[in-house]
């Protein structure tokens, strides 16, 4: 099964000259550890929000798990979001009030009751109770101490909130993981063990990992670099001249 | 889970949230207590006087003559002489009457020097005659019978003295040392200004001032003897014996050649008191409704003006999965955890306020009020602001349900 299958999709912001991105084809295979190399401007930022159902494209086929978008209604999208993709952005991941507990139960939430969606790698919400066991574990592999749980969420140093932002993300045991930037405001040691834990965690839970960022040189740990530039290149709503092939 | 999250919000603000919620508590505050005086001012005025077919006092406004003869509120400007009022009792159509002598007071309760009759044929309520909790009438002079209030207020019980004094201030400078009064009776209370009376006959009424005068004015050859005919009245009530009469004789008095009169229904002079109010009501309840408005209005401003502030909040929302639906609910929710707590606040900020001040209002304007807040009007009036709030609320919640639907997730710089 393929984690993420893209086909011809074609996505235009409304206004006449506004910006369109088009992908010819995009295939993830499940568990792989995929590094989405792009620039900012690279379209990296409309192609996470369309794999994770926020935006919808005006052609082509989108499938997340074997599961077809343009079947979903908006809200079915949302929890479909809710269950199996994670989401790490490059700062401001938490809610900056909330303690670090509520904020990773956040995404637990939202899950819902089970909708017409439904994936071999589904995880039910009937595991309720070993939530707070998967918590303490997640927690554990991302070295955080669990005195944190009870502390404001701005409280904690960037490095700690992006690593919490991880635990947010993983704690649905999502099929998907998806990281926008998320060293960017970090500096180089906790940026090194920030891709250390993600990596670790990775190995033992088998999540696919889409990693987007525009430093190549942490790319050493995944399986496949996929540049943006390539993904893309054949643009055909794209204004003359502003085309910079690779 | 929702409901948590809306409390962390406005917890996290809630410098701002308390303001607002000031505001919205000090206009329910002004709503609900605005209503609630007026609909118990009318009930208290309404219960207050029943069986009397006319109120006679020296010529004035009918409703100067209603408050001050029933509500004791204010004072005549003159009286009624006594062999007017003698002759009109004696009407063949009239079946009772009270005159009514006010004047003085006693630790600042008001005086009525009245006959037994009073006792006898006074009704207020639904035709609900006085009744006494204990001991009698005044038989004798230099006997008082107590209202309840007065009663329980300072503390008397039968057999015990007082003194009482001319003038109407709680301190007086001329006490009527010479002639302390016993208590004979105490009334059961009455909800009506009955119950901050006292009440002594005609004849000690007449005695006190004649013994005044004679203190102060020893050297005056001219002394009156007690147990005399008050030389005049304030006013007098008068039940007929056919309610037919009572247009005819009401012109008799109106047009009396001897003195200047003025004969009132009860219920009519009622009637223009509460058109005079409806006036005044009106301009306070749209007053009121606009203070609302505009707290709620606030309210929505502030929600709004925090939506730029938030817009990383609810992309977050969005990306752990909640539909843009869910980001309305949380902004209704919010607005209406501030909306309920500022009612029950008002509410219970005017139920306070009641209790504090219910004696103060009895005892200046004989207004006695139920002091629990709540009646279909009001309960009407907090469906409303409720509803109010609700859709007032809307304009910031449909704000961050287009943003959140358009917007991307991307977030930070």
């Amino acid at each position: 099964m393929l984690a993420i299958a893209i086909h011809d999709l074609l996505f235009k912001w409304p206004g006449a000259d506004a910006f369109s991105l088009a992908v010819p084809e995009l295939q993830i295979a499940c568990g792989e550890k995929v590094f989405l190399l792009g620039a900012s401007g690279s379209g990296k930022s409309t192609l996470l929000n369309l794999i994770a159902g926020v935006l919808t494209p005006q052609q082509g086929s989108i499938r997340i798990l074997d599961t077809d978008f343009s079947q979903l209604s908006a809200r079915q999208k949302d929890r479909f979001r809710a269950r199996h993709i994670g989401l790490v952005f490059q700062q401001f991941n938490l809610i900056p009030y909330l303690d670090v507990e509520t904020n990773i139960r956040l995404a637990s939430s939202f899950v819902g009751s089970p909708g017409p969606v439904s994936t071999s790698t589904s995880t039910s919400k009937s595991d309720a109770n070993a939530a707070p066991q998967r918590m303490r574990a997640l927690l554990e592999g991302l070295q955080l101490d669990p005195a944190l749980l009870k502390r404001r969420a701005d409280s904690l140093s960037v490095g700690q909130q992006q690593r919490v932002a991880i635990a947010r993300a993983m704690i649905n045991q999502p099929a998907l993981l998806i990281a926008d930037e998320p060293t960017s405001a970090l500096d180089t040691d906790a940026r090194d063990s920030f891709m250390q834990l993600l990596l670790g965690l990775q190995a033992n839970s088998g999540t696919t990992i889409v990693f987007v960022s525009h430093d190549r040189s942490l790319a050493s740990g995944f399986d496949r670099v996929v540049d943006m530039r390539q993904l893309v290149a054949c643009q055909p709503l794209q204004p003359l001249g502003t085309t910079h092939a690779a | 889970m929702l409901l948590e999250l809306a409390w962390r919000s406005l917890w996290n603000r809630r410098g701002s949230v308390l303001l607002t919620l000031l505001s919205i508590t000090l206009s329910v505050f002004t709503v609900i207590g605005v209503e609630h005086i007026r609909s118990q001012a009318r009930e208290s005025f309404s219960r207050t006087i029943s069986g009397v077919d006319l109120v006679v006092g020296a010529r004035t406004s009918q409703l100067n003559l209603l408050l001050y003869s029933v509500f004791r509120i204010g004072n005549a400007s003159n009286g009624v002489s006594w062999p007017t009022y003698a002759a009109l009792a004696a009407d063949k159509r009239v079946a009772w009457s009270i005159p009514l002598s006010l004047g003085d007071s006693h630790r600042g309760y008001r005086v009525l020097g009245t006959t037994s009759d009073y006792f006898t044929h006074f009704r207020y309520g639904a035709q609900t005659p006085l009744e006494l909790r204990e001991g009698q009438v005044f038989g004798e002079d230099n006997e008082v019978v107590l209202g309840a209030t007065v009663a329980a207020r300072l503390g008397y019980q039968l057999g015990d003295e007082l003194v009482l004094a001319h003038g109407l201030g709680e301190v007086s400078f001329s006490n009527h040392d010479d002639a302390p009064f016993t208590v004979t009776g105490i009334l059961a209370a009455t909800g009506t200004p009955v119950d901050q009376t006292l009440h002594i006959s005609l004849h000690s009424m007449e005695a006190i001032h004649a013994s005044l005068q004679n203190a102060t004015a020893a050297a005056s050859a001219h002394t009156e003897p007690a147990h005399t005919e008050p030389e005049s009245i304030t006013a007098f009530l008068v039940g007929l014996k056919s309610r037919a009469a009572v247009f005819g004789l009401q012109r008799e008095i109106n047009d009396l050649a001897a003195e200047p009169l003025t004969a009132i229904l009860p219920g009519v002079a009622l009637a223009e008191l509460w058109s005079t109010m409806a006036a005044a009501e009106a301009v306070l309840s749209a007053i009121s409704a606009l203070v609302l408005l505009a707290s709620l209005l606030g309210m929505a401003t502030l929600l709004l003006s925090s939506m730029k502030e938030r817009t990383r909040e609810i992309a977050l929302y969005r990306a752990v999965g909640a539909h843009a639906s869910t980001i309305l609910l949380l902004i209704e929710l919010e607005c209406l955890l501030i909306t309920c707590m500022g009612m029950a606040a008002g509410f219970l900020l005017v139920w306070a306020g009641l209790l504090a001040g219910q004696d103060w209002l009895s005892e200046h304007y004989g207004l006695v009020i139920n002091t629990f807040p709540l009646n279909g009007t009001i309960a009407t009036y907090l469906a409303v602001i409720l509803v109010g709030a609700v859709v007032l609320a809307g304009i910031p919640a449909v704000t961050a349900y287009r943003s959140s639907l358009a917007g991307k997730l991307r977030l930070g710089a």
